[in-house]
Parts: C-alpha cells; structure tokens; sequence
C-alpha cells in the first residue's frame, strides 16, 4: 500500500467547454447529493430534506435541470390533486476517470455520476516506464473523451504498493503530462486509502453513516476513520502508516497472490480454507477491539486486493468472534465487506474528482484561501 | 508543493456565503445566487440558517480574540476572512456584551493607531462538578480559564442527595470566599462517569445504585437555575483540554484519564469525536495481556483503583490519591515499579492507536497526582522512541491534569454558548 501523494492536488483549475463555469455553491452540491441518494423526490421533498428556502431549491434545481446533471421523470399519478415532478439525477450527466497505478498492472476506469463503470482498460503487466503508462492513459482518455466530452469532470490518480510513482518526473507517471494529454480537466491525485473511503462514500455503504472505520486490505493493510465522509488522515498524512506494522502477515500475502491469479488468469474463485480465516481472524481481532473501543464507529467496512468472497468470509467470522471474545466492550460495529471490493481504489481514484466536484465537503463550506496550484 | 497544501484542518474559518471558490461543474448560465437565509450548510447532510451562521462568525470572533490575546479589527478580518464592516458589528456586540474589552491602542507602524482587542476574563463565568465514586469537585471558572474558586471531598460512593448538600455548601462559600458574582455564572457543567450507579465496583454500596435513577442536571435547580450541561468525565476533561490546554496546539488528541477507573476521550480536528453511540475513547475496556499470560482490560492494571490494589498486596494502604504525595522509600518504589509496568501496556496500546488512528498528541491527566503522571509520560514517551515506527505522538502531561473533569465541565457552558464548533452548524 503506498501513502506517498496524501494532499489532494488540483493540478488544474481551468475547465474548457462552453457550458462549464466555476461558480455553484455548497447548497448546489448538498441538493444533488440528496437526489443522488434519495431520488426519485419531489421539490417540496428536498425543502424538508435539506432545510434550504423554496426559491433556493428552485433555483438550485433549475440550474441542476439546465446543466443537464438532473432530470425530471414522469409525473408519479395516484395521490389527490396535481400530481407532483419527481427528480432524479442524469448518470449521463458527467463522467469520472480513475487511474490506478498498481504492483502488476495499469487499471483505467470511467464511472457515470452514478458510479456504474461504462469503459474500463488493464494491462496486462505493469508498465515499465512513465512513457507507457502515459501512452496508455493517452489512448484510453481520447476513447472516453470522444464518448463523453466535456462531461469529463475530471481524473484521479491513485497509487498501489509498489508501481512506479506519482511525479513529476522521469521515473513515474508524470502528472504534468497527464495534465497535457487531458487538457482542461483537474486532476486530483491522493493515497488508495483516501481514494477508497471517497469511494465508499459515494458509491457504497460509507454514506449511511455518520462515521465509519475503513481498513484497506492489500498485502499490508491500511485503515482510516472516516468522519461525516471525510477520510481522517492522522498527524502524519505523509508517511505509510500500517495497521501491521513489521513484516506483510502471510495471509494477507495468500490472499492478495489469489486475487492476482484470478484476475490475470481469468481462474474461477477458490474458496479461502479455514486456516487462513483463523489466521487472519487472530491479527485482526485486537485491531477491532480497540477500534470498537476508542472510535465507536458506526460501522467497519473491509475492501481492497482481496476476492469478495474472501472479504465476505472474513467480516461475518469477525463479526461472531468479536461478540464471543470481546462480550465486554462497550460497543460492537458491525463489520461488513465493502460492496466495491477488489474494484475499491480504482473505482475509489474515479470517486476523487466526484467528491471534489459534486460533494458537500467541508472545504467547499468553509472559507479558505483559494489553494489551486 | 507547499502551495497546494490544505489549510490546516480545524482553524476557526468563517462561514462565506455564496463561496464562489467553488467547483461545482456545469452551470448553463452565471446567476445571481439568491443570498437570503438558508443559503448555505454544513457538512455531511446537516444545514444551517443565517441566524446561526451569524452566530457562528461571531463566537470566530470571540476564539480569535480569545487564543491570540491582543489583535486588532483589521488582524481578524484577514484571520476569518470576514470582511471589515462585520468585524466592526460582531465585536461591538461583544463588547457591549462584556466579553471583550478595548485595550490601548497599538502604536507601531505609521498612521492613526488601531485599537487593541482583548478578552475580559470577568466577563463571564462558568461552574463545574465532578462527580466520582471517591471525591466530589466543584469548581468556578473565568473566561480566561482561571480557576477563580475550587471545592473538593474525598467521599466515597456519596449518594445524590449527599452531592447536592455539597454543591449548596459548596456554591455559598465559593460567593462568600471568591468575590465571584455568581449572577455572573453563565452554566453549570457536571462531569461524571458512565454507569455510575449500575457498573460493578469492589466496595460498591448498594444504594449506590440510586445515580442510577437520578435526573442528574435537575438534582441541583433550587440552588443554580441556569443552563445546566451534563457530560462523561473523560470527554469533560479532553473538551477541557482541547479548549484551554494543550489541544491548543495539537489540532487531533487522544486523552486518557486515570481516575477510579480508566478513561478516555478522542478529539479530531479539535471536535470532540463521540462516536455511533457516545462510547467513544473506552481506553479502559482496549485489552492486553496481564503479567500472568490471561487478557485482560487496561484497566484492570492502569487505574487509580489498580494501583491502590497493587500497593495493597504489599502491605501498603491508601485512602485517596492525597496519600500517593506521603509515600516513604519503601512506598514509592512500589509506586515506581507499578509506573515502569503502567508504562508497557500503555506503550503497546499506544503503539496500536497510532498505527489505526495517529493523533498529533496522547495526553495524560486525572486523579494521578501530577508528578506521577509527568513520569508515566515520559516512561511512554521513551519507550515510543525504542521503537522503529514512523508515527510518533507527543505523549505529555495534560495541562489541566488532576481536575481535568471538573474544569472540563465548567468549559461546557462556554463551549456551548460562546465557543465555535462545526456541530453548531449543523442542523438536523
């Protein structure tokens, strides 16, 4: 797992296009979450949901239609009187692009606003140079913009344990040269931890809590709290921080091997045997312990380089373990596999843009200095 | 690249509305936004109306004022980004309002000297009670955090009705002795721990279980009418911490508190973090290996009461944490070798609160007279740097150590009434 870039980078701020312009407010990303999450719903609806003034949400909602990031469905007939307009949010209505940078692979993704991947490419093997791992990412980004133009809000860029580097530079992926190749879309570029809780967030079962404890499984896995959908990055967001610190425990090194073979091989899934789960079960029950603990998070979620089945295995034999060892602790998350999986930090680097762009994050409430470089 | 850096989280930013540094994508046509009540919100789902959020500028204000002692208007329109003419209107109501005085004016630099403003530490006061199973605190705080009068008990297991005799008793010396006008007093905090009269304690009355039933923030009305705030004691004592003590400069601490039994509490971008169910910071119930091999919890062997056992087993008794400070030779090497092993659990519980969470700080307070602590800490702190790990903590002393939950409390009416938080904005 690699915690190199940890600062979110705008790369570039400029976006081309006729119909794009920088303004939209926190209000404006608050009502589209909210016919993300809760549409069909009516305008009357959201007036209750959000709280906000009818002429806001009217104004907000005939932007969000003009910008065609929203629709109107049928009128919904039944009840008495006019019947009302239901909204619901166009997936067409923008694009993401998710690059990720792994140990034996190049992984390219494009989401719709609702998270479904509509174009996907992987390399067979991992690039040998930043040249063609930009080669690729040039081919792969002229097919998407052709299909989506300037509905691309933009690119994140997420790396994994050992591929090459995120840099400026010649031994890496060059982000100025990505920057050249999709010129006018921002880039953003953060650790696969920060990219899969934005992921969870938007697009799996992150977004029904309030805070939640992430841990990212690889071949040595990285946990974080996520607190109203923001990714606590600790004191030091700079540096690795392991939740096994020391050696890459063997099971995570089994399971990571299996979901490689059965992703380059095509191999159907095997099951994973009892002594890997006890195994796993016994490095990860103090860790739950304490989370449980300390944190009291709404609930733990378990995702990364594993096979779904493993994942699921593992959370419903932790969930039995932790009530049968630990009946004493104050509190009991329940732990639940994420529903992105093995896909969490690709889909994840995906989800960076749309969070920065479409989500009522904080930064985009508080006042700060404007911070583009 | 320093400039694409972000702002350091947890700084007291004012609310803009309309912030045009936006990038919500696609707008057909530039608009002007209508800037009426209800045109901004607060993050994940909660929203807020105008008058809150001129609320919320103003208590900017106020912690502005209040962390950096001396500044001027045109200092804290470039702090909070508020533009001048509402600098001038929030702080005239807080003068007006006596929480801040005019102070001389600055003279360096040319021009017409600017006028200083500083806090007034009279302007308002705040009370609070600790309430634990060995002792009964209260104390009266000034707005500077002065403690301006304090009360203490050592009574074991006291019942309600015991605690509000002492809070009247108490309440009239504090008029009598103090000078503070307790008209002044704004709110009443009271910290107590979770499960008072229900958890299962050796020595436990059983009429103890009467806290149980107890309306706790009704039990002292006929004596203190005001707002009335009532809180766990470990998340009393790290609020307090994160308002006057060391939270100042780290944004994100995790604090134990070392009373009867183990507490905890976990700030996060200097906001108190509860957790689903208000459980969070359990420290005490985190388990580790006992010196026999079997698990246990951390605070079956690091607590005021384990370590009252562990002297007990060798011939040496305590009434209070008072007698730990009248300790002779033999006594206080019993007390140093039960530090050297509080020290290793602790060490290996730290070690794994940092890898899953890494707090800038691990703060030290409670009922563990001061020296002990600064020993318990530095015993952790040199242990951390045997290690090999990236993270480290700075791992001290709190500063509001051995009446950390009776300040803390008194710290809750201000924090509720004066004090910016993002949960204020929120709205449910």
């Amino acid at each position: 797992m690699n915690s190199q870039p940890r600062t979110v980078r705008r790369i570039k701020a400029s976006l081309s296009g006729t119909n794009l312009e920088l303004t939209g407010d926190y209000n404006q990303r608050l009502v589209y979450q909210a016919i993300r999450t809760k549409g069909p719903i009516t305008r009357n609806a959201l007036i209750e949901l959000t709280g906000l003034a009818k002429p806001t949400i009217a104004g907000i909602v005939r932007r969000l239609l003009g910008s065609d990031l929203v629709h109107e469905t049928d009128r919904i007939y039944g009840g008495r009187g006019q019947p009302a307009v239901h909204l619901e949010i166009n997936p067409q209505g923008c694009y993401a692009i998710g690059l990720l940078v792994g140990d034996d692979a190049l992984e390219l993704v494009s989401i719709d606003a609702s998270g479904t991947v509509v174009q996907r490419l992987s390399t067979a093997s991992s690039p040998s140079s930043g040249e063609q791992a930009t080669a690729v990412f040039r081919t792969f980004f002229e097919d998407a913009r052709l299909l989506y133009r300037d509905r691309i809000i933009g690119l994140g860029v997420v790396r994994t344990g050992h591929g090459l580097p995120v840099v400026s530079g010649e031994h890496g992926i060059d982000l100025s040269a990505l920057a050249a190749i999709a010129s006018g879309v921002p880039i953003y570029s953060d650790s696969d931890l920060s990219a899969a809780t934005a992921g969870e967030s938007l697009f799996g079962a992150g977004g029904t809590f309030q805070s939640y404890y992430y841990i990212l499984m690889g071949s040595s896995p990285v946990g974080g709290l996520v607190v109203n959908q923001a990714l606590f990055k600790g004191a030091h967001p700079g540096k690795m921080r392991r939740l096994f610190p020391g050696a890459e425990p063997a099971w995570c090194r089994e399971m990571v091997a299996a979901a490689t073979s059965m992703r380059r091989d095509g191999q159907a899934a095997v099951d994973c045997d009892q002594t890997w789960v006890a195994a796993a079960c016994a490095d990860l029950l103090p860790l739950l312990t304490s989370i449980n603990c300390m944190l009291n998070p709404g609930g733990i979620i378990l995702g990364g380089q594993f096979p779904q089945q493993w994942l699921d295995v593992l959370a419903t034999r932790c969930n039995a373990l932790l009530l049968e060892r630990a009946p004493h602790i104050p509190s009991h998350a329940g732990i639940q596999p994420s529903r992105l999986a093995a896909d969490a930090a690709l889909i994840g680097a995906a989800s960076l843009p749309m969070r920065a762009r479409l989500y009522p994050i904080e930064e985009a409430l508080l006042k700060a200095p404007d911070r583009a470089g | 690249m320093p400039a694409d850096r972000p702002p350091k989280p947890g700084r007291n930013e004012a609310v803009r509305l309309n912030a045009s540094r936006n990038m919500f994508p696609f707008q057909p046509q530039r608009e002007q936004t209508p800037n009426g009540p209800g045109e901004n919100g607060a993050p994940a789902a909660a929203y807020l109306k105008l008058d809150i959020d001129a609320n919320h500028n103003q208590r900017v204000v106020f912690q502005e004022i209040r962390t950096h002692k001396r500044v001027t208007r045109t200092e804290l329109a470039t702090m909070t980004g508020l533009t001048k003419p509402t600098i001038v209107n929030l702080s005239r109501q807080l003068l007006q309002a006596g929480l801040i005085v005019e102070a001389e004016r600055e003279t360096r630099g040319r021009g017409q000297p600017a006028w200083v403003l500083e806090l007034n530490p009279k302007g308002a006061y705040a009370a609070g009670l600790n309430i634990d199973r060995d002792h009964l605190t209260l104390v009266v705080l000034d707005l500077a955090g002065e403690i301006r009068g304090r009360v203490s008990a050592e009574i074991s297991f006291a019942s309600p009705e015991q605690t509000r005799d002492f809070f009247n008793a108490a309440w009239r010396r504090l008029g009598a002795k103090t000078g503070v006008p307790l008209d002044r007093v704004i709110g009443l905090g009271i910290a107590l721990p979770d499960e008072l009269g229900t958890l299962a304690f050796p020595g436990k009355p059983s009429s103890y279980g009467a806290w149980a039933q107890t309306d706790v923030a009704g039990l002292f009305s006929a004596t203190f009418a005001g707002p009335t705030f009532v809180e766990n004691d470990a998340v009393a004592a790290a609020i307090g911490e994160a308002q006057f003590g060391h939270g100042l400069e780290a944004p994100s601490f995790v604090y134990v508190l070392i009373s009867v039994l183990l507490g905890g509490g976990i700030v996060i971008n200097r906001n108190y973090f509860r957790g689903e169910n208000g459980r969070s910071g359990e420290i005490g119930f985190m388990q580790i290996e006992s010196e026999q091999g079997a698990s246990c919890t951390l605070q079956e062997v690091v607590s005021l009461g384990a370590l009252s056992e562990w002297l007990k087993r060798r011939g040496i008794a305590i009434a209070g944490p008072e007698d730990l400070k009248r300790l002779d030779g033999a006594g206080m090497a019993a007390v140093d070798q039960w530090l050297e092993q509080a020290a290793d659990h602790l060490t290996s519980i730290f070690a794994q609160i940092r890898q899953f969470i890494d707090p800038d700080a691990i703060l030290l307070g409670g009922r563990l007279p001061e020296p002990l602590l600064d020993r318990l800490a530095m015993l952790c702190q040199g242990r951390q740097e045997e290690t090999e790990l990236a993270q480290r903590s700075d791992i001290r002393r709190a500063k509001l150590s051995s009446d950390a939950p009776a300040i803390g409390a008194a710290i809750l009416p201000f924090q509720s009434l004066l004090f910016p938080s993002l949960q204020l904005l929120g709205r449910s």
